[in-house]
């Protein structure tokens, strides 16, 4: 039996759009979405990322727009979502991914460094969940929306500090998102991965050290980092009906890491 | 890869409370994603009418009679579904009372009631099911059933609430300590329901407990059993195999706000 066959998982008919989902966890959610069912508009800033994204979906049956934007600016994020419901007539789905890894002792931090971080992991997060929840709102049929926030959102890591006060308001974000949009049959929730094999864009000299390999074997129950497909059940889970009663929860999917 | 996450197709699993409300959900939701479910509750007939349902849609199960707060009765309900399943890789342990009644009047009885059933007997059906899956070597998923009232104080659920609350840090304290065997630990914490469990029915369909969900959960309405349902399959499946230790809220928003 298949997901499209245990229909409460299936997101047939359903259209997503996953910013961030040119390389890393979003290229793998927007891969998982399609597979669901969903027709899947892969958003990031570059352009060879996307369309290298969507072509694999198309070649793997499934049905994907490219669309390179930048998210730090608002007209752009605008046009994602019309680009959406142009594409593909409709908006049901939008998983909130973009961000940015940054490592530095909190003492160190500049003006210029604090401000890039805001604007990016919470700023513009909070611009792209708007727009889809405006679009959303107007269309009348309700919605998920889904933010990757981050186990640092949760507890505190070495030299972390701005992404961790990022993270940390994006999980707010999303209680305040479901808060006031319930009324409107809008679910939003989080998925907040621990380590992953995957680094984010600046985080890559912080993790491949033995040092952290050892950290994680240490730190993490299941003893091991996560794998970018591990993101792709939860967060169909969160956009689907089987998540229908779900809305404004913070989900670690980190092997453990923040039970212990 | 994605259209075999949730499947859980050759997978034996026990229910505990399977006879009615969320249990009965729960085995049916299990069924349909394809495990052979094992109903275990106390009343009989309550569990042969939820086997007969789900052979009725082509699923398979079948009724064991089981006192959960007994630990013989556990671990032979265990053994028996070792014996016919050849393996045991879900369980769900669901049972529980919710007596609801100011603090104040809460007897040294009702204590040990609401303690001995909702988290007692849910540490011996998790201790037994882990011992299983360890012998076993080849890893299982766990899935105990919590509450909002494990985080956010309800009116009347004290002492339910203080047995919940153990459920949660139970659930961290397992999944760390079986993480290296491959056994998965989570929660999943509904919030106000359309089911009543034993005990609660005269407190839970008062103009006052309309009023807290209208207020309290942002729905403004209560979840429905096949809606707690969809969230135990996930955190059963492959779909959530990076997820252990964590109590996931099912609530409409209860514990957000």
């Amino acid at each position: 039996m298949s997901i499209r066959h245990h229909r409460i998982f299936d997101l047939s008919g359903k259209v997503a759009v996953v910013t961030g989902g040119g390389r890393g966890l979003g290229k793998a959610m927007a891969a998982g979405l399609a597979e669901a069912g969903a027709a899947v508009v892969v958003a990031s800033r570059t352009q060879a990322d996307v369309e290298a994204s969507t072509a694999e979906i198309r070649a793997a049956g499934g049905q994907a727009l490219a669309f390179a934007f930048d998210a730090t600016c608002r007209g752009q994020c605008r046009h994602l979502f019309d680009a959406a419901i142009e594409g593909f007539g409709g908006l049901d789905i939008a998983v909130v991914n973009h961000g940015i890894g940054r490592v530095c002792p909190a003492v160190e931090v500049t003006d210029e460094a604090l401000a890039e971080m805001l604007d990016v992991n919470l700023k513009s997060a909070f611009v792209v969940g708007q727009e889809a929840a405006r679009r959303m709102v107007e269309r009348g049929r309700g919605g998920a929306i889904v933010f990757t926030s981050s186990t640092g959102s949760l507890v505190a890591f070495d030299a972390l500090a701005t992404y961790g006060a990022a993270k940390g308001g994006v999980d707010q974000m999303t209680r305040h998102f479901a808060q006031e949009l319930a009324p409107h049959g809008i679910r939003v929730n989080a998925v907040n991965p621990g380590y992953m094999e995957h680094h984010m864009r600046g985080a890559s000299d912080r993790h491949e050290t033995a040092q952290m390999a050892e950290e994680v074997r240490l730190t993490t129950p299941m003893a091991r980092r996560g794998r970018a497909e591990e993101m792709v059940g939860p967060v169909i889970f969160l956009a689907s009906e089987a998540a229908s009663f779900v809305t404004g929860h913070v989900m670690p999917v980190d092997g453990g890491y923040v039970a212990i | 890869m994605a259209s075999s996450l949730f499947d859980l197709s050759g997978r034996c699993a026990i229910v505990t409370g399977a006879g009615r409300g969320l249990g009965a959900a729960m085995a049916v939701a299990l069924a349909a994603a394809g495990a052979h479910v094992v109903l275990a509750a106390r009343t009989r007939i309550e569990i042969d009418a939820v086997a007969a349902r789900i052979a009725a849609t082509g699923g398979s199960a079948h009724a064991a009679t089981c006192d959960a707060t007994d630990r013989d009765q556990v671990a032979r309900l265990i053994d028996d579904t070792a014996k016919r399943c050849g393996s045991l890789d879900i369980m769900v342990i669901n049972h529980g009372v919710g007596p609801a009644m100011p603090l104040l009047e809460v007897t040294d009885d009702d204590l040990d009631t609401v303690i001995g059933v909702n988290l007692a007997s849910a540490f011996l059906c998790a201790q037994l099911a882990g011992r299983r899956m360890i012998a076993q070597g080849r890893g299982g998923a766990i899935v105990v059933v919590s509450s909002s009232a494990s985080r956010v104080a309800c009116p009347g659920y004290g002492a339910y609430g203080a047995s919940k609350g153990g459920v949660d840090q139970m659930v961290r304290q397992l999944a760390r300590e079986w993480a290296p065997h491959d056994i998965r630990v989570n929660a999943v914490n509904p919030g106000y329901t359309d089911n009543e469990m034993t005990g609660t029915a005269d407190v839970h369909d008062t103009p006052e407990v309309a009023r807290f969900v209208r207020r309290f959960v942002p729905f403004g309405r209560r979840g429905r059993a096949g809606e707690i349902a969809g969230p135990v399959v996930f955190l059963v499946s492959d779909a959530a195999s990076y997820v252990t230790g964590h109590s996931l809220f099912v609530d409409g928003g209860l514990a957000a706000v």
